[in-house]
């Protein structure tokens, strides 16, 4: 059956129009509004951070300035003495003469030193000892082993001018 | 009618566009910013306590005057040849020892330089590689993004320091008394050498009189240090100032070890025409 449009032209004219067109321009002026107000926030937001960064850096150059002066002069320099102080006084935490206390405790009756030198830089002990004996020159090391953690026989071990046993001894304490 | 309808895509499309190419590098950079501003924050509250941290620590200083005043008496800002000689000259009496010479020789200054240099070196190293290592992908951007790090002064570069070599003549005892008074003495020193050895026998024909046979002959090197003052300049982030208070164990220590103090040289020189004269 063929279709036929019985509505005469004026009642098509006076029936309500679909909405779709005045809510599209609608939409479209409230995104391109959000859009718009987006850009401008940030806009200001941006423009607020940097016053922002601004101030905090001139702030911070002021600041510097109070980082000089007699008081930091004085802190400075006390830290320093401090520091320089307490790194001596672990490097020197020995006394020069703990060697000699040790050598004092293990010295062996036939034996007695003659030259002594110790070498704080290097931690070393030269010793020359003059023994009635080569044996007592050997237990005088054997002795000093007990208290030393090395003790090394330097050169010739010889019969000295006034007949004792001249040795040198290279002691690491 | 066709127009409208195609409004809303094309806005959306519009929208879109000025988005991508306008809104998201603009937000970009604002989050960048918040981050240095956040960073800037950060920079001036750590300036804030180290200036804090100055006050602090010259109260703490002005409470304890006692432990800055031993301080700065055992590890001098000047030299002084006078002090050392007149320390060497009164413990060997003390001791009961026969002065026989001093010798001084300053340490090279070359090897201080040297030393300078590489202590400057790694302090620039240490620097460089805290602040990489603090920095983030954005610290590239400015070098106000870089947090402060605290260096060091290097002092151990800056100390000063002279050679005494003391000869002297006593018994065994004396010579082991006179070491211990002058490692406990109130002045900054290191010992290079001990040297006790026999006197040597006497040669026929020689004038000079027989000493006893149990004197010895010591010769002993003390390295005597002193550290000059340095100002700080302006801004600088010293370790010394990464704290609120001091820590006085050293001075503690210090007291225990310094425990011979003597007295300075007073002098009254009276004027005389001929020097050459007395």
């Amino acid at each position: 059956m063929s279709q036929i449009n019985l509505l005469s032209g004026s009642e098509a004219a006076n029936r309500p129009q679909p909405k779709g067109g005045s809510s599209s321009i609608f939409l479209s002026l409230s995104l391109l509004l959000v859009v718009f107000g987006a850009y401008f926030g940030l806009l200001f937001y941006k423009e607020m951070l940097q016053k922002s960064f601004d101030a905090k850096e001139a702030e911070s150059v002021e600041m510097k300035k109070r980082i000089s002066g007699e008081k930091a002069d004085r802190v400075s320099d006390f830290f320093d003495r401090i520091t320089v102080i307490d790194a001596n006084l672990k490097v020197t935490a020995e006394s020069p003469n703990a060697p000699l206390a040790e050598i004092e405790q293990k010295m062996v009756p036939t034996a007695n030193i003659s030259s002594y030198k110790y070498d704080a830089e290097e931690g070393l002990v030269q010793t020359v000892i003059a023994a009635d004996s080569f044996r007592a020159v050997a237990e005088q090391i054997v002795a000093f082993k007990e208290a030393f953690s090395s003790v090394m026989v330097e050169g010739d071990t010889r019969v000295g001018v006034d007949g004792k046993i001249v040795a040198t001894l290279l002691i690491i304490p | 009618m066709k127009v409208k309808l195609l409004l809303f895509p094309l806005s959306i499309v519009i929208a879109l566009a000025l988005g991508i190419f306008w809104i998201q590098p603009m937000a970009s950079e604002a989050l960048m910013l918040r981050a240095r501003v956040n960073t800037a924050q950060e920079k001036l509250d750590k300036i804030s306590q180290v200036v804090s941290n100055i006050d602090r620590l010259d109260r703490n200083l002005d409470e304890n005057s006692g432990n800055e005043a031993l301080v700065r008496n055992y590890l001098p800002e000047k030299g002084s040849d006078d002090r050392i000689l007149d320390e060497v000259n009164f413990l060997a009496g003390d001791s009961g020892l026969l002065l026989l010479a001093t010798g001084m020789d300053r340490v090279s200054s070359e090897a201080a330089i040297a030393a300078q240099a590489a202590s400057e070196a790694a302090a620039d190293k240490a620097e460089l590689d805290s602040a990489s290592a603090s920095r983030g992908l954005i610290a590239s951007e400015s070098s106000a993004l870089t947090l402060p790090v605290f260096v060091s002064s290097s002092p151990m570069s800056r100390t000063r320091s002279v050679d005494v070599s003391i000869s002297v003549f006593g018994k065994y005892e004396q010579i082991r008394d006179f070491a211990d008074r002058i490692y406990h003495a109130n002045h900054f020193q290191r010992f290079l050498s001990v040297d006790i050895k026999k006197k040597e026998a006497k040669k026929e024909g020689d004038a000079a009189p027989e000493t006893a046979p149990d004197v010895l002959e010591g010769n002993i090197v003390v390295r005597f240090s002193f550290l000059p003052t340095a100002h700080v300049s302006e801004g600088s982030f010293l370790v010394a100032f990464d704290r609120s208070s001091f820590d006085f164990g050293s001075v503690q220590d210090l007291r225990a070890r310094a425990t011979r103090d003597v007295s300075p040289l007073i002098v009254a020189p009276t004027p005389r025409p001929n020097p050459f004269l007395r």
